[in-house]
């Protein structure tokens, strides 16, 4: 599996994935919003350039921002906010676990009991490098075979795929559409302007 | 020797023919003033001619002034049951086969915002309006007039401009291409009583909301010119199964980057060679009934076909496919070969 992923050993998989690809995935959710800087950005791309896994990755997130977009949107009621208060006020305290430090429970206002204390520092040491753990088990696992020529994919097509399907679905009944929403606006008589 | 007769009858016609182009500008002033202020419901065909194909779609058209349009198509079977809803401020298009509504800015009001700059320039002299008669449509008197296009690319419009209302009763359009379209009205009401519901076009369940149409019509060598800036060159198949014929280009754009699709057709069979950046795996599958996908790499340019034929098929046409070693020489027209399908 290592050989198929990054076409390495185990442990020069690991290295890569603790210390380039951590530092690559990392930065994927502002690379698709486009804030990252321009070295940061160049860095990124050259390493998606070389790493499949990374690439996997960043049109998992991809298809994930798509799939969020289609969602409809809801209106708030007006009295929501209020509301969501009150409900908040209304609930039991939670059990406070009993730690030496200060926790973040206990400076909050008392209308926050839902906030949680943070982990034991030990623990917020090593779960990134757990995190990472899993992420590489994950992509180990994930990792599958190009398919041959002609033989059916059975991953979930991408963003970029499920658009050109629909583009391509699109085209024939909108370019008579565009024609007759065209001619039907009174206002653009000479033509020029709607059509660009 | 010029003789003095002649002389006296183009003196006599001169101010004819000055009065005739500004009475066709007078007369499009006034449609365009009147347009919004007219509601009108009615019966109306579009005929498309291009390529030596003729394509034909019968709608029911209703506008409410100022700024309300809807569009219910009956025909042809591909469009039947789709619905086009512009309330003044989005555009919806409900296209049941997909259980999609394509949604966008409202046309209509970026058409009549634009009305006073279109008016100036009439005025102003800066469009071309030739009066070609009067004439009857509908049993109504009609003023027919021809607009000079602003650019070498965009078409000519002949308008048949009814008396009383000023709406257009026919339009014919010709592009330099050689297409042709006719949009006229069989039937139409004028001032009829139209309801909100009739504009309103709520998301049908289990319907996707999806946004406008992307692809813009473009002409193969504008495709060609932006490929060669992209890519190096425009991407095209040696192979194709016999009869599909390339009908159109378009471009679009995938998370701010450029995409250029070639579209062929072969009677109710389509396919749509689609060209990108290279990114991801490649992905092959049929996705729908009748709609099979193939993508392939080609160095720095990702190849995506989707259409009808089989994905063995698309495999054969994405391995025809080149970029030309030199950027510029121009593209051989599509030679259809290879099985039937």
């Amino acid at each position: 599996m290592a050989a198929a992923c990054c076409g390495e050993s185990w442990l020069i998989m690991w290295n890569r994935i603790s210390w380039k690809c951590g530092g690559t995935t990392r930065c994927l959710g502002e690379y698709l919003d486009g804030t990252l800087s321009r070295r940061r950005r160049h860095a990124v791309e050259a390493h998606l350039r070389g790493c499949g896994a990374c690439r996997r990755e960043l049109e998992s997130l991809r298809r994930t921002l798509v799939l969020l977009s289609d969602l409809p949107r809801r209106e708030l009621s007006d009295n929501f906010e209020a509301a969501l208060q009150a409900r908040l006020a209304g609930m039991p305290p939670t059990r406070r676990p009993a730690q030496p430090w200060l926790s973040l429970s206990r400076l909050a206002p008392s209308s926050a009991p839902y906030l949680r204390a943070p982990m034991p520092s030990e623990t917020r040491r090593w779960a990134p490098l757990g995190a990472l753990a899993f992420v590489a088990g994950a992509l180990a696992v994930w990792n599958v075979q190009p398919p041959s020529s002609g033989s059916p994919d059975h991953r979930q097509p991408s963003a970029y795929v499920r658009m050109v399907v629909r583009e391509h679905q699109l085209t024939p009944g909108a370019d008579m559409n565009s024609t007759v929403v065209s001619h039907n606006l009174g206002g653009d008589p000479l033509g020029d302007g709607d059509d660009e | 020797m010029i003789r003095p007769s002649l002389i006296a009858t183009a003196l006599l016609l001169l101010p004819a023919l000055s009065l005739s182009a500004q009475d066709a500008r007078d007369v499009m002033i006034r449609s365009l003033a009147q347009e919004s202020r007219v509601s009108y419901a009615g019966y109306q065909t579009t005929v498309v001619t291009e390529g030596g194909k003729v394509r034909r779609a019968a709608q029911i058209v209703k506008r409410r002034a100022p700024d309300k349009l809807r569009i219910e198509y009956l025909a042809p079977q591909r469009l039947k049951g789709e619905l086009v809803v512009d309330d003044g401020t989005r555009l919806r298009r409900s296209i049941p086969a997909l259980r999609v509504v394509e949604e966008g800015p409202s046309r209509l009001h970026r058409s009549l915002e634009r009305h006073q700059n279109r008016i100036r320039d009439l005025r102003e002299g800066k469009r071309t309006v030739t009066l070609i008669g009067e004439g009857s449509l509908l049993n109504r008197p009609v003023t027919i007039v021809q607009l000079s296009p602003s650019k070498p690319d965009r078409p000519t419009r002949t308008l048949w401009l009814d008396h009383a209302t000023g709406v257009a009763l026919r339009v014919e359009e010709k592009s330099p291409g050689g297409r042709t379209s006719v949009t006229s009205f069989a039937r139409i009401t004028f001032d009829p009583v139209l309801g909100d519901a009739e504009f309103r076009l709520d998301l049908p369940s289990g319907f996707t909301v999806v946004p406008a149409h992307m692809g813009r019509p473009i002409s193969l060598q504008r495709a060609q010119q932006i490929a060669r800036g992209q890519w190096g060159g425009l991407p095209m198949p040696s192979l194709v199964p016999a009869g599909f014929v390339l009908t159109s280009a378009h471009q679009l754009s995938f998370h701010e980057h450029p995409v250029l699709a070639l579209r062929y057709t072969r009677g109710r069979d389509d396919l749509s060679l689609f060209i990108s950046d290279s990114a991801g795996e490649p992905f092959t599958a049929p996705v729908q009934p009748r709609v099979n996908v193939y993508q392939r790499p080609l160095g720095r340019v990702l190849i995506t076909l989707v259409g009808t034929p089989s994905t063995a098929q698309l495999a054969q046409i994405a391995a025809s496919i080149a970029i030309p070693s030199q950027p510029g020489s121009p593209q051989l027209p599509v030679v259809s070969r290879g099985s039937a399908h």
